[in-house]
Formats: structure tokens, sequence, C-alpha cells
């Protein structure tokens, strides 16, 4: 009787659900799209917040036709009326709006106070075009596990490179449109991306190494994502981005272990320390700070850095961290304490990537130069210089990755270029472009 | 019959063979060189010496419309390579159209930087500002294009431009507001700004073409000022830009508009005037780093309006009153006799005129009386130092800029520099080139204050070239010609000035070294003085090159020098400038009346820069000598003088008349007892005391300036609360009104009848009798009163509460 009962039950509210306006999948996406950007967690305008199904609750009633929100993106007073200074919402996304209120201003998500864009199902990507019209910027790079292959972030993909010949190897489809940082886990089998549409939205993807099957996306949210690493035993995977948030996942249940108001500014890029229990971050707030795995509270703050703060690492010895700005200064400080330690060199430009290498770092410096620093001392090693394009300024460089004897250097111009680092010979140039 | 036709023709638009109207179309002819070129053409319809812009909807005729076509707003458009005219009415325009087929790349110099402040994207207000706005800074209206094109193609890893799928760029999405985007919609996605940054993003957006030409200057057109007449009160324009390699493009959809008044005119995007009230405006067009611009006068018939000549005493009533018949204001009457001597001698004197002497005024029937008391004020020792203060408050000749003993040096120069009636260029030349000891030559305090190179050239420059050049000194400015060049160019004339304390008291010796530079802050290079118009300075064996400055600034292709000190004086004398404020003189503040403003300089010049004669024919002027009182005909006007404007005595002016009027003048700290307010060398000789505060603070409530700054705008002319306070309840005026051996109580005292005390204190404050019935009013309360000497006390205080007291009229 229970059974016949219940699937009576089921079996109605199937069929009431197929009328119901869907939060989730009609309402929020309207939100997410027209309203978020100003009305968030550190960007409420008014006051006002609907970035989550928490927020808008209060201040809207279930069936309240008169609610403010309703108010406001219907009425004709161009000084109240919503988004502001901007084309009012079409008349199919009010009565999206209105039906739902009215019916209840249900919630089908789990958590109610999850981002909107948590909670908008997943859509797939658009698929990149088969050939590019024109070299995208190579903003993300990293080397496969033996070296054998290259990954480069594409458009709405990543490809796959041989960095022998430059030859296109495969392109692994269904991404955001721009990655700005690749990750391999320790054994090679999971790909992480931070990627994102500029200024609309962003996520964190994970795929399958072989086969390039997507296996989880942690986070999506309102703009890019610009950093991603995995812990060096592989169960974690670290990442930021525009919203200066670090967070951390288990890679096994891809369920979140940390969330942490890190940085008042983008985290631009992040740095796991040997023994996997603290993060580095560095970030557009100038500051470059270090953090606690397990508690998730903060060790220490650099702010030495007069700008933006754009490439961090954590030195082998675990007690100090290099990092690198707009200024150009390359900075080593003590994990504990944030003191400054030592200024190793100043360039007269941004030092936009700091990547470490086998023994060794690599500082990307202005003029299409990439410096090889010892791993120790930091005493300057060699300098590999890309060539300007014909009639163009200095290049400027993007990303970086190192694997052994290679260093990989990827410009905003569309080039990858591959050195060797014992003869300092350039090895191979291709346009990373299909 | 014959008669009644001709006009008939005109206005069909044909011209007849009797009929003097006629289509003009500028250019007379023109080359498109590429596919993406175009040109506004202006049609206007010229009937004797009336114009009339007919730009929209002409019917332009096109002899081969493969060549061209043409829009209804009179826009040409190129088809295909040949030459072919187009016609309206009698005249044409040749056009020849080359290289359809070349590739025509958007240029980011030319015209996507353009769009930019064009759109207003690198407005000063928005991502023009020192930080930008979100994080994305541009170059003020794109004055730094290297910078910008790294921030537009590079920051951020290439954020802003999406090269896959253009119309993805951030760059688009955002004025758009497809994403949010704090400052609103600014771009709409069929308009044809938005079709060129797309095609710029699209084809690689490069930041520099293969030898690309440089822009060399614009043309606006029309170029000459224009009068337009109600309804048709439009007028389109075009802007056309020169380069180095000989061409010539129309950039008329690519510069910004801008009108001066907003409330006269409003100018489109697309450069269209269209006039909201009649009056003057300036009609600017900025492109790249040019700026240009055209007076417009907008005029209406007004319902029963008829002007009536009336004999103008000087030049200056016939240039006045040619632009008041032009815009149909009706000057008001002249002042009457009392209304008259009042506001003069507050003018040339800063003091009320006393009951004698009034008296004697109204008595004399000497029909030069105006002129004889107006001469005979010139040539008094208030009018030296009442006048004298206003260049103190220029040259801040403060105790706390210049020290206690050079405030009186300076001071006792600057009284004599007006009393003998110093010529202006030789009063220029001894401030700006003054050296050797500031005990000897106080003008060299000029140099204390300006304490160093920039402050020198800045006070310089807006003293005595009327411009406010600071904004210059980080980017280019935004409301003029100055470019930075042009500010550390000026600078160079001012860098060598050495000031040497002696450590003998104040002393201070000034001299010019023999060496030293100014180099570009962001190039480095080393600037040669520069002046406007002179350009580049030669200045190699100069001794001191602020003579070679002063030189150039006194001389005789200097325009700006006795513009500024003209609309000065005028300024003091009518309450407003020609241009206002007086030392803002820019293209986007054009002057109210230029004929006017050019025959003062000139006269001026003539005189040998005779600051008397300048005031001497300013003064006995019916324009100066109007009433106050409006009419129905000019009770609108604010701007061109056709009624003497009302305006509240100055803090100083106030203080002495008070002090007349209660016989209980101000003492003041650091000077002799009898020294008047319109005396005072310096408004901080005594120390800040707080237990004091009461009656220094009168000064301040009531505008006096500090003189720590040059700005006219120091000197506050706001009413505010506590002007009020101080007037209603305030300590001073209880005191003055109140004391036993003021004129009130000794009037008391010596027995003087009510009525004779209520019209001594009218022609005292007020400088006439009481009407009957005021006379009647106050001595109905002050007999009714239970304390007669309270009465009268409030009696004198009404008086100098009314606004009749408180303004000069």
């Amino acid at each position: 009787m229970k059974r016949a009962l219940t699937s009576l039950f089921v079996f109605s509210s199937a069929l009431v659900s197929a009328e119901v306006v869907s939060f989730s999948r009609e309402v929020a996406p309207i939100l997410q799209r027209q309203c978020v950007a100003c009305h968030k967690e550190g960007k409420a305008k008014g006051k006002y917040r609907l970035d989550t199904y928490e927020q808008l609750r209060k201040e809207l009633d279930p069936g309240d036709l008169e609610t403010e929100l309703l108010h406001r993106v219907t009425t004709d007073d161009t000084e109240e009326r919503m988004p502001v200074d901007a084309d009012p919402l079409g008349d199919d996304e009010i009565s999206v709006i209105r039906r739902w209120i009215v019916e209840g201003a249900k919630y089908d998500g789990e958590d109610p106070g999850a981002l909107l864009s948590a909670i908008i199902p997943m859509q797939d990507h658009p698929e990149a075009p088969s050939s590019y019209p024109r070299p995208l910027g190579v903003t993300a790079m990293v080397f496969g596990r033996e070296g054998e292959k290259l990954y480069t972030g594409g458009y709405h993909e990543i490809l796959v490179w041989n960095p022998e010949d430059g030859a296109l190897l495969g392109r692994i489809p269904n991404n955001g449109q721009r990655s700005y940082g690749l990750a391999l886990s320790p054994e090679g089998k999971m790909l992480a991306a931070a990627t994102g549409d500029p200024g609309q939205a962003g996520e964190v993807r994970v795929f399958d190494n072989q086969s390039g099957r997507v296996l989880a996306t942690p986070f999506r949210g309102g703009d890019t994502l610009l950093a991603v690493d995995f812990s060096p035993d592989g169960r974690i995977l670290a990442f930021g981005g525009v919203d200066g948030k670090l967070r951390l996942f288990q890679t096994e249940t891809w369920t979140e272990v940390l969330a942490v108001d890190a940085h008042s500014d983008w985290l631009t890029a992040l740095s796991w320390n040997r023994g996997g229990t603290q993060v580095a971050t560095a970030s557009r707030d100038k500051t470059a700070k270090v953090y606690n795995v397990t508690t998730g509270k903060r060790v220490s703050t650099f702010s030495g850095h007069p700008e933006a703060v754009r490439g961090i690492a954590f030195h082998s010895n675990g007690k100090e961290v290099l990092s690198t700005g707009d200024h150009g200064h390359l900075f080593v400080w003590g994990s504990e304490n944030g003191k400054k330690v030592a200024d190793r060199a100043k360039f007269g430009g941004p030092v936009l990537r700091f990547v470490e290498g086998r023994r060794e770092f690599f500082a990307t410096t202005p003029g299409g130069v990439v410096v090889q620093f010892d791993a120790e001392k930091q005493k300057r090693l060699q300098e590999f210089k890309i060539a300007s394009q014909a009639g163009a300024e200095a290049p400027t460089i993007s990303s970086c990755a190192s694997w052994e004897t290679l260093l990989a250097v990827g410009t905003l111009d569309g080039r990858v270029i591959i050195f060797d680092t014992e003869t300092g010979d350039q090895r191979t140039v291709f346009l990373a472009k299909p | 019959m014959m008669r009644f036709l001709l006009p008939m023709f005109c206005i069909l638009g044909m011209p007849g063979v009797w009929c003097q109207a006629a289509w003009e179309l500028h250019p007379s002819e023109f080359t498109l060189s590429g596919k993406r070129e175009s040109l506004q053409l202006i049609a206007t319809w010229r009937d004797r010496d009336r114009v009339t812009d007919r730009t929209k909807g002409a019917e332009y005729v096109i002899t081969d419309p493969a060549v061209v076509s043409v829009s209804r707003d009179g826009v040409v458009r190129p088809r295909a390579n040949g030459v072919t005219t187009i016609r309206l009415g009698e005249t044409t325009v040749e056009v020849t159209v080359r290289g359809v087929q070349s590739p025509a790349p958007v240029s980011f110099r030319h015209e996507t930087l353009p769009v930019l402040s064009r759109l207003g994207c690198s407005a000063g207000s928005c991502h023009g500002s020192p930080h930008g706005k979100g994080s994305f800074r541009l170059s003020l209206r794109a004055f730094d294009p290297a910078l910008d094109g790294l921030t537009l193609v590079s920051e951020e890893l290439g954020r802003r431009t999406n090269p896959i799928e253009p119309d993805k760029s951030l760059l688009l999405l955002k004025p758009t507001t497809v994403v949010s985007h704090e400052g609103g919609k600014k771009l709409d996605k069929e308009s044809p700004e938005y079709a060129l940054l797309r095609s710029w993003i699209a084809e690689g957006a490069a930041l520099r073409k293969e030898q690309e030409s440089t822009c060399t200057g614009i043309e606006i057109y029309p170029s000459s000022a224009r009068v337009l007449h109600f309804p048709d009160a439009k007028q389109q324009f075009s802007v056309h830009a020169n380069f180095s390699d000989g061409t010539r493009r129309d950039v008329t959809h690519l510069a910004v508009f801008e009108s001066s008044n907003s409330k006269v005119a409003e100018v489109s995007r697309q450069g269209f005037v269209s006039g909201i009230e009649r009056g003057g405006v300036a009609i600017i067009a900025r492109y790249l780093e040019f700026i240009e611009s055209t007076s417009l006068t907008f005029v209406r018939k007004i319902d029963g309006f008829e002007w009536v000549d009336r004999k103008p005493a000087n030049y200056v009533d016939e240039h006045v009153y040619r632009k008041l018949r032009q815009l149909q204001f009706a000057p008001s009457q002249q002042s009457k006799d009392l209304e008259f001597i009042r506001r003069v001698y507050l003018d040339v004197t800063g003091q009320l005129p006393s009951a004698d002497a009034i008296g004697v005024f109204v008595e004399d029937r000497d029909p030069r009386k105006r002129a004889l008391l107006i001469d005979a004020l010139l040539e008094s020792e208030e009018h030296a130092s009442f006048w004298a203060q206003k260049w103190g408050d220029l040259l801040r000749v403060s105790k706390k800029q210049i020290g206690h003993t050079s405030v009186f040096k300076f001071s006792r120069w600057l009284v004599n520099a007006v009393a003998s009636n110093m010529p202006y260029d030789k009063f220029a030349r001894e401030i700006l080139t003054a050296r050797g000891s500031s005990l000897v030559y106080p003008a060299a305090n000029y140099y204390r204050a300006a304490g160093d190179t920039f402050d020198a050239m800045e006070t310089s420059a807006q003293l005595f070239l009327g411009s406010r050049i600071q904004c210059a000194k980080c980017h280019n400015h935004p409301f003029e010609r100055w470019t930075q060049d042009n500010y550390y160019g000026l600078a160079a004339f001012f860098n060598r000035v050495e000031r040497k304390k002696t450590g003998k008291g104040e002393e201070l010796i000034v001299y010019s070294r023999q060496d030293g530079e100014v180099s570009h802050p962001a190039s480095g290079e080393i600037m040669k003085p520069w002046a406007p118009k002179a350009g580049a300075m030669e200045v190699e064996k100069v001794f001191d090159r602020r003579d070679v400055f002063t030189e150039w600034l006194t001389g005789e292709d200097n325009p700006f020098f006795a513009n500024v000190e003209a609309n000065r004086i005028w300024a003091y004398l009518l309450g407003r400038g020609i241009v206002e404020p007086f030392d803002d003189f820019r293209d986007t503040n054009p002057p109210s009346n230029p004929p006017l403003l050019t025959a003062l300089a000139q006269d001026f010049r003539q005189s040998g820069y005779d600051r008397r004669h300048l005031l001497r024919v300013i003064l006995n002027s019916n324009t100066y000598q109007a009433a106050s009182e409006a009419n129905d005909f000019n009770r609108e006007d604010q701007n061109y003088f056709s009624h003497y404007q009302p305006r509240m005595l100055t803090a100083e002016q106030l203080v002495d008349a008070l002090g007349v009027v209660t016989g209980r003048p101000m003492k003041f700290e650091g000077v002799p007892p009898e020294v008047k307010a319109t005396e005072l060398p310096a408004p901080d000789l005594r120390p800040h005391s707080r237990g004091r505060i009461g009656d220094v603070e009168f000064m301040k409530v009531f505008g006096q300036p500090e003189r720590q700054t040059i700005c006219e705008c120091e000197r506050g002319d706001e009413s505010s609360l506590g002007q009020a306070l101080q007037m209603y309840n305030g300590q001073l005026i209880h005191d003055m009104i109140t004391a036993k051996d003021g004129n009130l109580h000794r009037w008391i005292g010596e027995g003087l009848d009510e009525g004779e005390i209520v019209r001594r204190l009218y022609l005292s404050a007020l400088c006439r009798p009481p009407r009957d019935e005021e006379l009647a009013l106050h001595l109905q309360y002050i007999r009714g009163a239970e304390n007669a000497t309270t009465a009268l006390e409030d009696t004198l205080w009404i008086v100098l509460n009314k606004s009749e007291f408180l303004f000069q009229h």
C-alpha cells in the first residue's frame, strides 16, 4: 500500500513538476547572467545579493508579486530599473521569474547556500573551431609525464603536441574558452585545467589524460580560474582565480576540502610545498601568502611586492618561498613568517610566470627572455631569448613549462618555443594553432 | 508682381536671376582613398547674410552613382574607383575615389583609439582616470597610444580581445552590456563604432601599420563663426585631418564633439548641433591630440521686441549693444545718480560715499559730473590701496607665503604701482623678471610664493595668460590645446630661477643660474623653452630666460596678455568677465562677446597698457552705468551685460561699510588702527587665536581669500548660513551697533530727533534718504517701543540686514 501510494505520489509530482519552473535550470541562469555581477559576495550594490538561493530569499517571499525584484525588472522608471543602464530583461525572462514566484519560489538544488553558478546544470562547451582563423595566445602549458607530449590551452579545448617537431597529436574538447593553468596528476592519469570565458564564466575541469573524457568539474564560477595544481601525492587539487579564493578538492571523491578568502584581488598563481602540507598563493592584491592545508589557516603573508604578484614557488627546503610580479622583482621570503630574506633580481618590467624545473627555476621576463636560476641560491645561470616576429616588438611570454632538460615557452602571439637547457639551443618552434 | 515673385524663387530653393540666395557645398572637392573612407558634406543655404544648414535631407544629385553613394545625412561613401560630381542646386563637389579594392585594415592609432575616445571610454571620469576603472586603465583621451596598445592587447594575458571569435571580446561585450558594465551601455552592436572595433580585433589587433603616416593637424568646418536663427537652429559639422603623407581624410566619424554650454546648444556624436536657447556657444572638435572650435550664436525673434537705438557713450557700448540687439535683449535704462554714486565708489575705492559727497554730487548740474567723479576717484588713495589689494590676492601676499616684513614691502610696492598708474607691461615685467634682494626689490617676493619651477610657471600662466595649465603636467590637457610637452616647454623659462635666503631676516635673493635644463618626465628629452604660438625659442646666449619669456608675453604677437588683464578689469567692475572665470581662458570656455574683448584689449595695448585709461573707458560706458533693474526683455540675460548685475559686497568692503555706518570701524592687528579692511596688506597678519575668533572669522565667512593659491576662485562668492548668522546675531554686529562711542549712541546723546537719525542711517548705509512710507514704518516702531534706544539699535540692525546695504547694485 505504502509503495503504491509512494509511486502514485512520485508519479503525480512528476506530472506537476513537468510544468513547474525549475529554479536551477530556468531562473538561476537569468540571474547569473543579468544580476549576479553586481549583487554577489564582495560586490553587493545597494547591499543586495542574489548569488545564492539563500540570499535571494532574504528579500523575496513565495507568491509575493509585489516583491521588489519584480518591480525593479519591470518598472518604467529609468532610475530604478534593473539591470542598470543596460537593456531590460526580455518578456520571457520576466515571465519565468514571475511564474517561479507564484509557484512558491521553490529551490530544486541541494544546498541553498551554493553559488548559482554551481547549481546551473552544466552544459557542454561549444565545439572548438576545426582551424583557428588567427593564432591564440598560449596561456597555459604542461609537459606529459615522460616529456613526450606538450599540452597547451586552446580555444574551448586542450591541444596535445609533439615537443620534437611541433606536430599536433590530439585535441581534448569540451573545455572552457581559454585555459590559464594546466596540471598533470603525479601518476599522470588526470589533466586539470583552470579555465574561463573572460568576464563571464570560469571553471576547473579535470580530464582523463588518455581518453580525454571529463572526469569532474569541481568548480564553476562567474569569471576565470587562473591557477591549478595537484598536491605532490595527487590526493588534493588546489586552484584559484578571479574571485581571490583558494579552494582545495579531494581528487578521489571530488569533495571540497577547503575554501578560503585568501586574497582581495585575483589569485594568480599557487605552489605546493614538497610535503603537501602548505600552499603558497600569489595575488594581484600585491601580497603572497602561505596556507596550512589541514587547518585552512594562513601561516604567513609577504607584502614586499610593490605591485601585483604573478608567480610563486616553494623552495625545496620548504622554509622559503620565491615570488615574482609586475614590478620585476624576484623576492625570497620566509614561509613561516613572511619576512623578506633576499631580493635576488630586478627586471625592468613584469615577470608573469615563475616555474620550477628539475633543479632550477625559470622566470619569464620582459623582452621575451626567460632567465634560469639555480634552485639553491637563485644564482643566474642562463638566459633564453625568444625572437620577435617580423616588424613586431618583443613578444610577451604568457606561459612556461619545464621537464628534465626541456624548457617550453608560450607567447601571446601564439607560438611555442622549446629549448634544451643543457646546450642552450632552441630545438623546436611552432605556432600552437590547428 | 515681379517683386512678389522674387522672394518666392528664393524660398523654393531656386536661385533666380534677381535672387541672391544660393547653395554652398563643402568641401568643393575631395578624394576618398580607400573603401572604408567617407565624407560628410555640409550643405548651406545662404540667403544674403543669413545662413541655414540644410545638410540633412538635401537633394543631392550624383552624376555617376556607380562611383559613390550619398546618404540622407549627407555622408558620401565610395563604391568604385573613379571621379564624379555631386550637385546641389548650382554648386558641386568633385569626388575622386581611389584604392577601393586595396585592403584597408583598421589603424589602431588613427581609428581604434579615437573611437574609444569618442565613446567616452578614455575620459577622465572613466577608464582615463589615474587608476582606471575595474583595473582597466587607458591613457586620458589616448595621449599615450603605446601604453594603450599594451593594455588592450597584452595585459592580463590578453583577456580583453578574442582573436577567434571577435564578437566575444570583453572589449565589445562590456560596453554593449552583454557582460555587466558599471559604466553602462556605451556601444550599440549595430553602430559603426562597434563594426570598427570588431574589424580591428578580427584583423589581428595590430598596434601599428607599416609605414603609417602621422596626423599633422585637423580642420573643422564650418570654421568661422556663424549666426543661426530659430527655428533653423541646427548645424552639421565636419572634421578633416591632414597627414604627413599628404593625404587628407574626413574624420567626422572618429572625432569627439563637445558644446561649451549645453544650455544653449547640444551636439550629437555625429557632430550635429541643435540649438536650445539663444546665446553663444563654442562647438569643439577633437581628434588625436588636436582640438579646434567654432563659435555659433543662436538668435530668436522675440515677440514684441523692438530695438531702440541709443547713443553709445564709447566703443564698449557699441559692441555690447550690437550683441544685445542680435540676441534681442533690451538694455536697461541708465542708473539714477544715487544708484550710480554708491556703485562707483564701491567699485573704484571699496568705500561707501559719505553723505556730504552724495549731497554735492546730486546737486551738481554739470552734465559731465559722472566723468569727473570717476576721474577724481581714480586719483584717490583709496583706489590705489583697494585695487592693489586685488593684486595682493592673486600674488599670494600673505604672512604664511612670504613673511611678515615682506608683506608690507610687497604690498606697498603694489599700492605705488596702482597709484602711479604703472603701465601693465612694466608691472608684469617687474614681477616676472624680479631679481636681487627682496628687501630692495619687493616684487622678487613673487618667486618666494612661487617657490619652484613648476609653481612659478603655473602661476605665471594663470595670472598672465589666463590659463590653468596644471592639468598638463601629467597628460595632455583635457580641455584645451596644452600638451604635456607644452607644459614642460613653458617650464623651461623658469627652471633656472634660484632663490637664496641670506639669513638676514626675511631677505631672499632671486637670480638666474646659467645652467640647468628641464627634461620631459617620460622621454627624458631636454625641453627647449616654448611659448604658445611662438613655439620653441632660442635661448642660447641669454642671460636670464625670463627676459625672453616676458618679451614674448608683452609683445605684439601675443594676444593673450592684453586680453587677460582687460577681461580681469572688466570682471572686477561688472561682476563677471567676458571670459568667466577670468583666469580660465580656453576653447571650451569662449568669451561671451569676442569683439568687445578684442576691442578692449586693443585699446589697452595702444594706450601703452594704461590701466587707468581702461578703467575710465569702462566706467564711463552706458553699459557700466546701466541700472540694475531688469526689464521684461533682459531679465533672462546673465551673460551679455544688458543690465548691471547686483552682487554682494566683498568681505573687506562690507567690514569697512559697517565701520562707517556704525562709526565703530574694526581694528586689525599688525597694522595701525586707521588702516581699513580694504587696505589690509594681508589676511593673516595676526596669529590665529582661538579665544578671539569672533572678528577674524567674520571676513573669512564673507569670502576673504587666504591667499594660499592664485585662483580667483579662492575668494568665496557664495552666500552661506554663516553669513546670515553673522548679520543676524553676530558678536561683531552687536558690538558695532551698541557701542557707546559709535554713531548711533552719539547721535542719541546729542539729542537728535528719531527721524533725523533714521535719515542719517539711510544716507550712510544705502546712500539715499528713506522714502516716506519707510520713514513712517520706522517711526511707528521706534515711538511705539518701550525703550527708544533699543528700538533705534534695532532700526540700525534692520538697515544693516537689508539686501540694499549688503549688495552693490
